[in-house]
């Protein structure tokens, strides 16, 4: 017998409520060791480990408007981060951005970015994951429809 | 896509979170579907039309046909 809710509204508000907390977790504990100077890599690696697994149990039980805000949301806001993130590769390449100015608010955030073309080179990274993400996903999708 | 769901919710006196229980979905999305800024899958679509008891084609209604019937 299952120990999770039976009713639907139950079981997403209990997904949505640990997913919230330990994401929540996961930014305290960000911002904790950078403020008081320990190493937490370790404990959020396993405290977002959780939330792979979590994320698409809570995605299969949301409600489906809720649903389809989730994925106009993620690709609304996804599309217009790798532009964002082209724009702003293209503009540091071609130093039409100082470097400066983005290596100030990173060294301050994240522990510093001094080397620009490894900077481009993160900065285009993420857009890589996301990309191969969608398009492995796109092929289960076509698979598991056709 | 229109609907009578506020209708027909106000007939049995019904509020949203009411309906939203019986058809195990959020309160926003019995809102989002009454003001038409979502339209419900079919399979939400029928159970809406089980819990008032009704045929869907007298809950939904296509919009030119709505228009064309006024």
């Amino acid at each position: 017998m299952s120990v999770l809710p039976v009713s639907q509204n139950k079981r997403r508000a209990l997904y949505r409520n640990v997913m919230v907390g330990l994401i929540a977790l996961v930014g305290m504990l960000t911002f904790a060791s950078r403020a008081f100077g320990f190493d937490a890599h370790l404990i959020l690696a396993f405290l977002l480990l959780p939330i792979l697994v979590l994320a698409p149990l809570q995605f299969g039980a949301m409600d489906e408007a809720a649903k389809q805000a989730h994925i106009s949301a993620w690709y609304w806001g996804c599309t217009a981060a790798v532009v964002a993130i082209g724009v702003l590769a293209i503009g540091l390449t071609q130093n039409l951005i100082p470097f400066g100015a983005v290596a100030s608010v990173t060294a301050h955030w994240i522990g510093g970015a001094r080397e620009p073309s490894l900077f481009v080179a993160g900065l285009l990274f993420g857009p890589l994951m996301m990309i191969g993400g969608y398009l492995i996903f796109s092929v289960i999708y076509w698979f598991r429809t056709r | 896509m229109r609907n009578r769901l506020k209708v027909l919710r106000a007939e049995r006196n019904w509020s949203q979170a009411d309906l939203a229980d019986k058809l195990d979905v959020s309160r926003q999305s019995v809102n989002a579907i009454e003001t038409g800024k979502y339209d419900p899958s079919l399979p939400l679509a029928f159970k809406i039309a089980k819990v008032f008891g009704l045929p869907i084609e007298q809950i939904f209604s296509d919009d030119e046909v709505a228009q064309a019937a006024e």
